[in-house]
């Protein structure tokens, strides 16, 4: 893990309530690790939406399809041998 | 015995060639490797997260390279022989296949760049989800 430091963001009052109140109960160890946890699995899910969106187009994509149906005709003869 | 990050095509395949993806301790002892087809980067393609970019080609005019070693370009070979529009190949990892090792006849060369085996691994990742 990287060296941390410190940041500066605005937030809402009330989240800042509910997030000391998570901390306070035990859920995270301070205040700063719960802000880290929360943008980790929110980088978690955009890297998910990034491969998913990517996954879209490529199935849309003729040239990918075009390259599909290349590797499907030059390998019909090789498969059927296996 | 063929080994991982080779590339290969076989005698009924002309532009697709294929690299090697199984591990050696594997195709030591198997008759069959795991391959992922890869093809010359036509004009315009995007490549996709599960995809990966080779930054030379492996298409039967340019056979012999290496990724990553900077071959010059056999005489006889212009620089555009050395692929697509920018001389790269797409390893199409959403196609990968596992094919008897003696159908793999022809080496092609091998991709030896470590930052081209990184693209491949994080396209594997990414299409097994792991």
């Amino acid at each position: 893990m990287s060296e941390s430091r410190k940041v500066t963001y605005q937030v809402s009052e009330d989240l800042v309530r509910e997030v000391r109140e998570a901390v306070r109960d035990g859920y995270a160890a301070s205040m700063s690790r719960f802000v880290e946890d929360a943008m980790r699995a929110r980088l978690q899910e955009i890297a998910q939406e990034r491969l998913r969106d990517g996954v879209r187009r490529a199935a849309m994509d003729p040239l990918v399809v075009q390259d599909i149906e290349a590797v499907e005709g030059e390998l019909s003869g090789v498969e059927e041998q296996i | 015995m063929k080994r991982q990050w080779e590339v290969y095509a076989t005698d009924a395949t002309r532009d697709i060639t294929f690299l090697v993806i199984s591990s050696d301790e594997v195709n030591e002892l198997f008759s069959y490797v795991t391959v992922v087809p890869v093809v010359t980067r036509a004009e315009g393609r995007e490549v996709y997260p599960i995809e990966a970019v080779l930054p030379v080609s492996f298409a039967s005019s340019t056979a012999g390279r290496h990724v990553g070693n900077a071959e010059a370009v056999p005489e006889g070979h212009s620089e555009r022989d050395r692929g697509g529009q920018d001389g790269s190949s797409v390893a199409l990892v959403h196609q990968i296949r596992t094919l008897k090792a003696n159908r793999l006849t022809d080496r092609r060369g091998a991709v030896d760049d470590e930052d081209a085996r990184t693209a491949v691994r994080a396209a594997m990742t990414a299409y097994f989800g792991l």
